[in-house]
Order: structure tokens, then C-alpha cells, then sequence
């Protein structure tokens, strides 16, 4: 009842302040046609009640003039009575809890973005993981990467981010997304030499 | 001798500001960088390591120096 109540202006002013409650709903709702539709109305039925006034008493212009205030005033109460069903549409729609917007139930289907562990260890990670952080990219991943090959792994993760080019905002804002596992060792090749002893004869 | 860490900032007639943290070794100073975006309710646009950063690497290379001399 307290979100119609706004209808009392057009009924209570006889159509000369409408435009109070016109322009409270039709802000709120960002429905410019409705606070427009409100000014109408109220200048209509304030400049006929007005002009009305000044004419003599029972003239034929003081009855049309009457005539046609009481028209618009009538006008305003069944609009806004029309305009209240869409208001309690769109209040209803600002209440309502945050749910999956049917809208979106036609919308095509994105593939989901590929996982990315919530801890990267820099000495492991690939391109697309180390690209996919923020500030990073796919340029200074791929400049890390080279440089990690290049070195045999980073031993800090600050080894990391100046291979990378990271300036300090940048790396402070990944860097608890960064560890630095230490990188395995090369394997050794296998001493497969031939046993024994080979004599000339 | 180490002096009190300090963080100076600057708002320039632009409207931009820039920070600098003084006496802050090495990565601590990063620690400061959420805490003034928050200050001044912005974004850090660009940034650079000062001295500072290399600073205590330094003295700690120099302490294992002088660990190692032998006082004999």
C-alpha cells in the first residue's frame, strides 16, 4: 500500500500537483514519460482551474474551462492508476534476491576457462598459467620462461619477477600467488662405459 | 646505522602522487604499496626499487664476510 501511495497526489491535489507524484515514480523508475506525462497534467489542470476562475460565473467558457479541468484531473488519476501496475512491476524487480537472470538462460555457452592453480610455482608453471596472472601477460611469461630454461630455474620468486620485467607494483600484486620450489637437477648421463680392460695383441 | 623507516609522499599540482619509502630494505617495501593505494583511494600506475632494495642484501653479504674471516 506505502508504494502506491503516491497516487494520493493526483486524486488529493485534483490534478494540480500530479506532477509531485509523477516525478517521484518516473525518476526512480528512470521512466522520463511518466514524470513528463506528470508536468502535462498538472500544468493542464492548474492553468483551466486558474483561467476557469476568471471567467464569469455559469459563461459557457467557465463551464468548458470547468469541464476540461475536471477531464484532466480524471486523465491523471487513471494514468497514474496504469503507470502504479508498472511501478509495482519495477519495485518488485529491485527487491528481488539476485538470482540467474533469465536472460541469460539464452545465452551461448563460453566454455569454461581452463584451470589455474591458485599457487604457481614459477619453476614449473607453464606459459599459459604464468600469462594468465595479472600483470604478467603473455610477452613477460614467455621472457620468464626463456629465462628459467636459460638458468635451469629460478631459486626466489623476486629471481622470477626481474626475469620477467615485473616492476615492484606488479610483483607485489602476484606474488602470494608465487612459490619457488627448487628446480630438480639435471639428470646426469649414464656413465655406461665399457667394463674391463681392451688389449692390443 | 639504521634510521627509522620512512614513507614520503608528494601530491604534485596535477593531482598525482607520488610515494617513495625511505630506510625500508629490501622487499618490505612492497608490503607499503596496498597501504597507500589505499590512502590515496588509487592505483599505482608505475614503480621502481630504490636503493634501499639492494641495501640489506648488501649488508648481509657483507656480515657473512666478515663471519668468515677467521679473528686470528
Amino acid at each position: 500500500m506505502a508504494n502506491s501511495a503516491w497516487l494520493l497526489t493526483p486524486i488529493l491535489s485534483f490534478g494540480c500537483a500530479s506532477v509531485a507524484g509523477y516525478l517521484y515514480v518516473g525518476l526512480r523508475a528512470r521512466r522520463p514519460g511518466w514524470w513528463i506525462a506528470g508536468i502535462g497534467y498538472s500544468v493542464g489542470a492548474n492553468v483551466f482551474l486558474f483561467i476557469g476562475e476568471s471567467q464569469p460565473t455559469e459563461s459557457a467558457a467557465s463551464t468548458v474551462l470547468a469541464f476540461l479541468w475536471i477531464f484532466t484531473w480524471m486523465a491523471s488519476v487513471v494514468h497514474a492508476v496504469v503507470i502504479n501496475i508498472s511501478w509495482l512491476d519495477w519495485l518488485a524487480g529491485q527487491r528481488r534476491p539476485p538470482t540467474q537472470p533469465w536472460t541469460y538462460q539464452s545465452a551461448p555457452q563460453v566454455e569454461p576457462a581452463p584451470a589455474v592453480p591458485l599457487l604457481l610455482d614459477v619453476n614449473a608453471a607453464n606459459l599459459d598459467e604464468l600469462a594468465s596472472l595479472p600483470a604478467i601477460g603473455p610477452e613477460r611469461a614467455a621472457r620468464a620462461v626463456a629465462a628459467r630454461e636459460d638458468r635451469n630455474g629460478f631459486a626466489t620468486v623476486a629471481e622470477f619477477a626481474a626475469a620477467a620485467g615485473l616492476a615492484p607494483h606488479q610483483f607485489a600484486a602476484v606474488r602470494d600467488r608465487l612459490t619457488c620450489r627448487p628446480p630438480e637437477p639435471a639428470p646426469q648421463p649414464q656413465q655406461d662405459l665399457p667394463y674391463g680392460r681392451i688389449v692390443d695383441i | 646505522m639504521s634510521q627509522r623507516p620512512r614513507i614520503e609522499v608528494t601530491v604534485h599540482p596535477d593531482g598525482t602522487v607520488t610515494a617513495e619509502t625511505l630506510d625500508i630494505l629490501g622487499d618490505r617495501c612492497l608490503d607499503w604499496i596496498a597501504v597507500l593505494e589505499d590512502l590515496v583511494d588509487g592505483r599505482v600506475e608505475d614503480s621502481a626499487y630504490t636503493a634501499d632494495h639492494t641495501r640489506e642484501h648488501n649488508s648481509a653479504w657483507q656480515q657473512q664476510v666478515n663471519r668468515d674471516v677467521d679473528p686470528a
